[in-house]
């Protein structure tokens, strides 16, 4: 008993991503747009929990924060403000579908290849893990905070404010979508 | 990370606890469907609509409002722990994503999109 908890407890990562699959699958499969979202919200605290696995605590934290508390919100607005019923018997989200099913496959192929580099090739290269130039001084295990904040704000400058453009354009695409709806 | 299994514990214990009760519930309780009880509750009112309904635009555009502010908070927080390190050019760093996002907060105030008209 004690082992096999071991041994589950050292392959967390692997059952939280389990998880996250099953939360993913059940959003897109789900007949009711509503249990889609609950499976979206399952798979991103699942894959909070992987961060969490993988020591990268800021990260879980804004995972929570960001996706299961603001994206998942959204969502469910969408769902509550579009009129779902009309599009039932309509065919023109099954247009792309062949596109879609091409994409998920070469992204599935592409994710499984880095999965058997990275679990079981034995020459398995180092798991993806901060630049370690960042972390110099730092007790990463118990301070990637303070690695991401190196990252975010001294080496990835450009890329940050950059960042607050695109939520500037969100704002600004936000409200010019919403007052042409109004007028 | 083991420090993490005490949140794990309670997180499976609260997952554990209504689906125990429900299903104890099923056990126990007396099974006599009709229409009525089937219907969906409102208040005890007779449903007129569907709960599908077209609502208004302005609970999106809330939603996407704070979602924003929401992402620049958390953005603020790995830029608060390494305040003293990134000295001066972390603060002008941080005023200038600020004053990008304090713009659309000037910009959304000005087209009244923070009014619930």
């Amino acid at each position: 008993m004690e082992q096999s908890l071991a041994v589950i407890g050292s392959h967390l990562f692997l059952v939280f991503g389990l998880l996250a699959l099953g939360g993913a699958a059940t959003m897109v499969f789900a007949r009711s747009a509503v249990h889609s979202v609950v499976g979206f919200l399952f798979c991103m605290l699942a894959l909070a929990s992987c961060y969490l696995c993988l020591g990268a605590e800021f990260l879980a934290t804004a995972q929570i924060l960001v996706y299961a508390g603001g994206i998942v919100v959204l969502f469910l607005f969408v769902v509550m403000i579009v009129e779902l019923s009309k599009y039932k018997e309509q065919t023109r989200f099954q247009l792309h579908t062949p596109w879609a099913v091409g994409l998920v496959v070469a992204g599935a192929a592409a994710f499984i290849a880095v999965f058997w580099q990275t679990y079981f090739s034995p020459s398995a290269p180092q798991a993806l893990t901060l630049d370690p130039t960042l972390a110099q001084g730092l007790d990463v295990a118990n301070q990637n905070a303070q690695a991401i904040s190196r990252g975010l704000y001294a080496d990835f400058l450009l890329p940050f404010e950059i960042l607050s453009v695109i939520l500037l354009v969100a704002l600004v695409g936000a409200v010019v979508l919403a007052k042409a709806e109004r007028t | 990370m083991s420090h993490y299994a005490p949140i794990l514990l309670v997180f499976l214990m609260a997952s554990a606890i209504p689906a125990v009760v429900w299903y104890l519930s099923r056990l126990i309780r007396p099974n006599l469907p009709n229409a009525i009880k089937c219907s969906s509750y409102e208040c005890g009112i007779t449903t007129t609509t569907e709960a599908r309904e077209k609502l208004s635009i302005r609970y999106y555009l809330v939603a996407v409002m704070f979602l924003v502010f929401d992402v620049e908070t958390v953005f603020l927080m790995p830029w608060a722990i390494q305040m003293k390190e990134l000295a001066l050019f972390g603060l002008v760093e941080i005023g200038v994503f600020l004053f990008l996002l304090l713009l659309g907060y000037g910009y959304i105030w000005s087209k009244g999109a923070l009014d619930w008209e």
